[in-house]
């Protein structure tokens, strides 16, 4: 086997091993390269900034414990957003790993003091519900025909922040926090187009393209993109963390990926001209 | 009476619910009709409940038979899955859903290892575009084109190696991108819907579980 | 202390789950095996915890407070399980019926609305011919979406006699090669942030290295 064919059926191990010294030392060794904010994500931000107190906002709170960096640190930010504010949040599920990190990213956020302080009254957690978009749809009609108790088994129909609310006509915004990319359109269809609520998502960066469709059709109102938006968000919060601070491996990972293209091209090429030789 | 039982019944449920659900969404309806629908759709959260359940009995099925038979090198991990799986329900169930210990187990037991495995995507990723794109044809060339802005101009440092990647990324993203994408949800819709009036109307039998 | 403790368990055994996964990428073997198969076990006894919360709350719950017609999905769930008896396996489909019809319908109609006419609707909206740019833009709009569309639609068996049937199938091909390619490119940062996230537990929660 010539030097050529070694090198164009490479043993993955050597790729990976690479991949790996390049992703651990941009880690420990940042570069600080400029994270840019993109017009979705100060839209994101600047319409939960405008909205008023009292605001009644659905929050599905659907993830998938993969996909922490992409989509959970946005969901952190986002949620230390919406309890800064004095609005009525509604959480709830579709997805089944959401109830413990739904309590996990409260406690992260120092926000499970004012999350049990406020209970009832301005907060309330649905839990998971099975069904997926069928339960989207069921609870948009009415919740507390759908369901009896919340997640801790209290009575709905005793908690004061039921008295105003009974479905989908009583919400003013549904803010996908940490959303699988179906369990948000299933969101899209069930709650935002039916009854004409803004809906904001926070999708993977693979998804995302899929869902620009829907941003210029007006059924979906703005996105916060994975790790890059969640860094841009917290810039603009005021609170750079875990996403910022993954930017500059992100960049090295991209150039080697390319790095990698050109190189197997290159070598894919000669290779064939041999061969015609 | 077995062919109504066995295949007509079934069909006329399908066809009842579909009729509640199709003319509660697309007319006006009156609310003792809205409380019907209503109740259909609740109904199915239950079913669907159920239906998470009968996960488990597949998995007891199977891996209860493998652990029965001593297969070779299968009877452990066998074992193990059940074992794991019948701990996990005893501390829910005991305990209850949101439990110190519950909530324990599935952070170790669950959200670690799927964290842990899902990012294996990430790794087998690179070997698989080095492998693959090898552009020996116009369209292979065109798509490691388009796939070269898209990255360059999501990663933060192609904005700072030339502004053109980010605006070139930005239309694709916008305008072509957008259309293809829509062209597709359009195709794949209208697939779909004749695909599920097929089921409804029974000229498929999938799905009905035998 | 107890908590502590079980913190500590709870960091190694992940750091042990991560490294097992890991392992795969040198070759499958016993220790990634007992990662998954822990993996599979789990999940399915926290489902069936969840499951059992909900029809404990909202079927049985209804039962005791007069809701007497919520025994209806209970037996209509519970013959789901009839596929263990052999004689009477058929019983199940009037449950998958009950769930097919009922998922699929919720979503269908839905998906008409918001996947076919108003997509539709904002792709006639989006044209605009105030400028060449806008123009070229309308113009790459309407033909790529109706190409795509038709690209998926008719098949090469049924449409090679349409006239310009190469031209668009060709067109519809490569936007959505342009598609993909688009998808491919920015998947890339969601790939690299799978493993970033299990480097920073590895080394920042198990090895509590200095976050930098």
């Amino acid at each position: 086997m010539s030097l050529l064919d070694k090198l164009i059926d490479i043993p993955e191990n050597y790729i990976y091993l690479i991949l790996a010294v390049i992703l651990i030392v941009s880690t420990f060794v940042p570069i600080g390269l400029p994270v840019p904010i993109t017009d979705q994500t100060r839209k994101y931000f600047n319409d939960i900034e405008a909205l008023p107190p009292g605001s009644v906002i659905l929050v599905p709170f659907d993830p998938s414990p993969g996909t922490e960096m992409e989509i959970g640190l946005s969901s952190h930010i986002v949620m230390k957003h919406l309890f800064r504010k004095d609005f009525i949040l509604v959480f709830v599920s579709i997805s089944l790993p959401a109830p413990p990190l739904f309590e996990s990213t409260l406690k992260d956020e120092n926000l499970w003091d004012k999350y049990q302080q406020y209970y009832g009254t301005r907060y309330v957690w649905l839990g998971y519900i099975s069904g997926a978009e069928t339960a989207a749809a069921a609870l948009s009609s009415s919740i507390t025909k759908t369901l009896l108790v919340d997640y801790y088994g209290n009575n709905l129909k005793d908690m004061p922040i039921f008295q105003n609310i009974e479905g989908a006509k009583d919400f003013d915004v549904v803010v996908c926090v940490n959303s699988q990319a179906t369990l948000s359109v299933s969101w899209m269809n069930q709650w935002a187009v039916p009854y004409k609520l803004p809906l904001y998502v926070n999708p993977m960066a693979s998804v995302a393209g899929t869902f620009w469709p829907y941003i210029e059709a007006g059924q979906m109102t703005a996105m916060l993109v994975g790790a890059k938006a969640a860094a841009g968000y917290e810039i603009l919060y005021g609170e750079p963390g875990r996403a910022t601070s993954g930017m500059d491996a992100q960049s090295l990972g991209h150039l080697y990926l390319i790095a990698l293209v050109v190189i197997s091209n290159i070598l894919f090429q000669l290779k064939k001209s041999r061969g015609r030789d | 009476m077995s062919t109504v039982t066995r295949k007509y019944i079934p069909m006329a449920i399908m066809i009842f619910i579909a009729i509640i659900l199709f003319v509660d969404y697309f007319f006006e309806t009156p609310p003792s009709y809205k409380q019907v629908s209503q109740e259909v759709q609740n109904f199915n959260i239950i079913i669907a409940a159920f239906a998470l359940i009968l996960g488990n009995a597949r998995i007891l099925e199977l891996q209860g038979k493998k652990l029965m038979k001593r297969e070779p090198e299968q009877w452990p991990f066998s074992l193990l899955m059940i074992g794991v799986m019948v701990t996990v329900m005893a501390v829910g169930l005991i305990f209850g859903s949101a439990s110190f210990q519950l909530n324990w187990l599935y952070a170790t037991l669950f959200q670690q290892p799927s964290a842990s495995v899902f990012s294996l995507i990430g790794w087998v990723i690179f070997y698989a575009v080095y492998l693959s794109f090898r552009i020996d044809n116009r369209q292979m060339l065109f798509f490691t084109i388009i796939w070269f802005f898209a990255m360059m101009g999501n990663a933060p440092i192609g904005g700072a190696i030339w502004d053109g990647f980010p605006a070139i990324q930005s239309w694709i993203e916008l305008v072509p991108n957008t259309a293809a994408t829509r062209g597709y949800y359009i195709a794949n819709t209208l697939s779909a819907t004749v695909i599920g009036f097929r089921t409804l109307l029974g000229r498929t039998s999938m799905g009905m579980g035998e | 202390m107890a908590i502590d403790y079980l913190t500590q368990v709870q960091l190694w055994l992940g750091a042990y789950f991560l490294l097992s996964s890991w392992s795969w990428l040198w070759r499958y073997n016993r220790f990634f095996k007992i990662t998954e198969t822990t993996l599979i076990g789990a999940t399915a006894g926290y489902y069936f915890v969840q499951a059992v919360k909900n029809i404990n709350d909202i079927a049985i719950g209804g039962l005791l407070i007069g809701r007497y017609w919520q025994i209806v999905p209970l037996l209509l769930g519970i013959t789901l399980f009839f596929r263990y008896v052999k004689s009477y396996a058929w019983i199940q489909r009037y449950g998958f019926s009950y769930l097919i019809a009922a998922t699929s319908i919720i979503t269908f109609r839905a998906l008409i609305v918001t996947q076919v006419t108003q997509q539709y609707t904002a792709m006639l909206r989006s044209i605009s011919l105030d400028n060449p740019t806008l123009i070229m833009n309308s113009l790459i709009t309407v033909v790529f979406t109706t190409t795509v569309i038709m690209y998926f639609l008719f098949t090469e068996k049924l449409s090679s006699g349409m006239p310009g049937y190469k031209v668009i199938n060709t067109i519809g091909r490569y936007a959505f090669l342009l598609a993909l390619g688009y998808y491919l490119g920015i998947t890339v940062m969601t790939r690299i942030a799978f493993i970033l996230d299990r480097l920073q537990y590895l080394f920042f929660q198990v090895l509590q290295l200095p976050i930098v």
